[in-house]
C-alpha cells in the first residue's frame, strides 16, 4: 500500500510539491514543502507572506484564543484549531479561509457579510435524530434516469430502470415481511 | 512471528467485500467527526484530559446497544501491524501508525464499525457498508451518535454546526466516501473529463493513496467536498447521485468494450492474467491493478474459473498487514513481502482461465 502523501515541512498539511535544497559550505539542507507554505515564501523572498491578514483590522493580526492560546498565524498556516472557543474568536477569518480554499458551497459564499452571526450550518443539531428516508435511493435513481433520458442515453436509462425495478421489488418484499 | 494480534478473529477472517454483490460500487464509508465541548481538541489536549476523553467515550460506546459486542483497543496495546490492518480493513486514506497513549480504537463484531478516539478529533465514527444497504448503515451511525449525544455534550455552534479541529470538517462533520471500481473509465482515459463535471457539484475524487494521481486497483473514492452549509441528507444525496452516474457510465463503457471487442483492453487483461499467474514477486500496487483487470475480465466474460468473492477478498488479502496476519508472519523485507504476495495470489487464482481468442 502506498503511504499517504508526505506533508509539508511547514506543517500546513498540504502535499509536498517543492524540494528546496540549500548548500552552505559542506552542509546540504533539504526542505520539503508545498507551494503555498510560508516557509517556502520565506526561503524564496525572505519574508512570510500572509495574504489573508491583509484585509484584517489592526489588532486582529495578533488575535489569539484566550482558552487554548491558538494564534491567528497558526490558523492561517493551516494548523488545526485548538478548542471550541477558537470558532467564535476566529469566526470571520475561518469563513474567509474556507471560502478561499473552496471548502464551502456557493450559496455560503454569496451570503457572507449579510449578518455577522448568520448561521451557516443547516444540518442536524445535538439531540435531534434525522433518519434518512428510505425512499431517498429511489429518488436518486429516478433523477439519474430522467437525466439519462434527457441526454438520450438509452443504455444507461435501461440499466437505471432495472435498478429502480429491483429496488421497488426489494421494498415490497421487505414490506411483506 | 511477531507480537500476537489483539484484533478479534472475525475481523481477520472476514474481509468487508467478500459478500458484496455490486461489481462497480463495492463499498461506501460514512464518517462522523465529533468533539466534546468542555475539552480542547486533541492537538491542544493535556495528557490528563486525553485519558478522560478516552475513558468517557469508550465507556459510553461500549454500552451502545447499536453495536455488536464492541471491543475497545488502546493505541499503545496494539502493534504496528494491527494498526495497519485496521487502516486497510476500513479502507482508510490516512494511517494510524503515529497513534500513542491516550488514543484508541473501538470496533465491533460486525467488522464494519470503527471509532477513532482522540485522533484529530475526540471521536471519529466510521461505518463501512458493502451490501448496498446504504440507508441502514447511515441510520445505524446516526443512532450511535444520537445515543452518545445524550450522554456527552458535543461541541456545537449554530453558526458552524459541529465543531472540529479541522475547520474544513465543521458543520455536519459528515464525510461520505463512495468507493467505485472504474477500470473501463480509467483505462479508456475518460475519467478526467467526467470528474471535471462532478467537481462543480461539490464532489471530490481521489485514489486510495489520497490524491487523484494516486489511484490503484482502479478504485476511485468519491467524497463530499463540503460539510458546512449542507444537510446530512443533501450530502448523502449528492454523493449517491454522483456515484450512480459514474456507475451507469462505467456499465455502458463495459458493454461497449465487450461489443466492440476492444483489442487494447483484451491485451491489458491478458497481461494482468500473466502477471497474476507467473510473477515471482508482486508489489501491492501491481497486484491490485492486475486484480482489477481480472475482475473486469470476469465481468466481460473474458476470464472464467474465479468468483467475484475470491477477487474481492484478494483485494484486501494482498495488502501488507492482511498478508502478514494470514501468514502469521511479521513481514518487513520488501522482497520477501513481494514474493509471499505472489505465492499467495498464485495459490488462490490457480483455476482461472483466459477465454480471450
Amino acid at each position: 500500500m502506498a503511504d499517504r502523501p508526505a506533508e509539508c515541512a511547514g506543517h500546513c498539511k498540504r502535499p509536498i510539491k517543492v524540494l528546496y535544497k540549500e548548500i552552505v559550505g559542506n552542509t546540504i539542507t533539504v526542505t520539503e514543502m508545498c507551494t503555498e507554505c510560508p516557509v517556502y515564501e520565506q526561503k524564496l523572498h525572505g519574508q512570510i507572506k500572509m495574504p489573508a491578514t491583509e484585509g484584517l483590522a489592526e489588532g486582529e493580526a495578533g488575535l489569539c484564543c484566550g482558552n487554548c492560546r491558538t494564534t491567528l498565524e497558526s490558523v492561517l498556516t493551516g494548523n488545526p484549531l485548538g478548542c471550541p472557543e477558537c470558532y467564535p474568536v476566529f469566526s470571520d477569518v475561518l469563513i474567509s479561509e474556507l471560502i478561499s480554499e473552496d471548502a464551502v458551497p456557493p450559496h455560503i459564499k454569496k451570503s457572507v457579510g449579510a449578518k455577522k452571526t448568520q448561521p451557516f450550518h443547516i444540518g442536524k443539531s445535538p439531540s435531534h435524530t434525522q433518519a434518512l428516508p428510505t425512499s431517498s435511493r429511489l429518488t436518486t435513481l429516478n433523477e439519474a434516469l430522467n437525466e439519462a433520458l434527457k441526454k438520450e442515453n438509452y443504455e444507461q436509462a435501461a440499466w437505471l430502470r432495472d435498478q429502480i425495478k429491483a429496488l421497488m421489488e426489494k421494498g415490497s418484499d421487505d414490506g411483506k415481511k | 512471528m511477531t507480537e500476537k494480534s489483539n484484533l478479534p478473529r472475525i475481523l481477520i477472517e472476514h474481509t468487508p467485500w467478500e459478500t458484496g454483490s455490486n461489481p462497480i460500487w463495492p463499498a461506501t464509508a460514512f464518517t462522523l467527526h465529533r468533539n466534546i465541548t468542555r475539552f480542547n481538541f486533541p492537538p491542544k489536549l493535556s495528557t490528563g484530559h486525553f485519558q478522560q476523553t478516552l475513558s468517557t467515550l469508550s465507556d459510553h460506546l461500549l454500552k451502545s446497544t447499536s453495536l455488536e459486542k464492541p471491543q475497545f483497543l488502546k493505541a499503545e496495546n496494539i502493534n504496528a501491524n494491527d494498526k495497519e490492518f485496521l487502516y486497510e480493513h476500513f479502507l482508510c486514506i490516512e494511517g494510524f501508525q503515529n497513534t500513542l497513549s491516550g488514543q484508541g480504537f473501538l470496533i465491533d463484531d460486525t467488522g464494519n464499525f470503527l471509532a477513532l478516539i482522540n485522533i484529530d478529533d475526540h471521536l471519529q465514527m466510521r461505518v463501512i457498508e458493502c451490501q448496498g444497504n446504504w440507508d441502514n448503515a447511515w441510520n445505524k451511525l446516526n443512532q450511535i451518535e444520537t445515543t452518545l449525544g445524550s450522554a456527552v455534550e458535543y461541541a456545537f455552534l449554530p453558526r458552524f454546526g459541529y465543531l472540529t479541529s479541522d475547520p474544513k470538517l465543521c458543520g455536519t462533520g459528515l464525510v461520505v466516501q463512495a468507493y467505485l471500481h472504474l477500470p473501463a473509465l480509467i483505462h479508456t482515459a475518460q475519467l478526467p473529463e467526467t470528474l471535471q463535471k462532478q467537481k462543480e457539484e461539490g464532489i471530490s475524487a481521489a485514489g486510495m493513496g489520497g490524491a487523484l494521481d494516486d489511484i490503484f486497483g482502479d478504485l476511485l473514492v468519491l467524497q463530499n467536498s463540503y460539510t458546512l452549509g449542507l444537510s446530512e441528507e443533501n450530502i448523502l444525496h449528492d454523493v449517491q447521485s454522483t456515484a450512480m452516474k459514474l456507475m451507469a457510465l462505467e456499465k455502458t463503457l463495459r458493454m461497449h468494450l465487450k461489443t466492440e471487442n476492444n483489442l487494447d483492453m483484451k491485451d491489458q487483461i491478458s497481461r494482468a492474467y500473466g502477471l497474476m499467474l507467473h510473477s515471482y514477486q508482486l508489489q501491492t500496487k501491481e497486484a491490485l491493478s492486475a486484480l482489477s483487470l481480472i475482475k473486469l475480465g470476469v465481468d466481460l466474460q473474458w476470464i472464467e474459473g474465479i468468483t467475484d468473492k475470491v477477487i474481492n477478498t484478494l483485494f484486501f488479502q494482498c495488502r501488507r498487514a492482511h498478508l502478514g496476519e494470514i501468514l502469521g508472519e511479521h513481514l518487513t523485507d520488501p522482497h520477501e513481502i513481494a514474493r509471499k504476495r505472489a505465492e499467495y495470489v498464485h495459490k488462490h487464482i490457480q483455476s482461472i482461465q483466459l477465454k480471450i481468442e
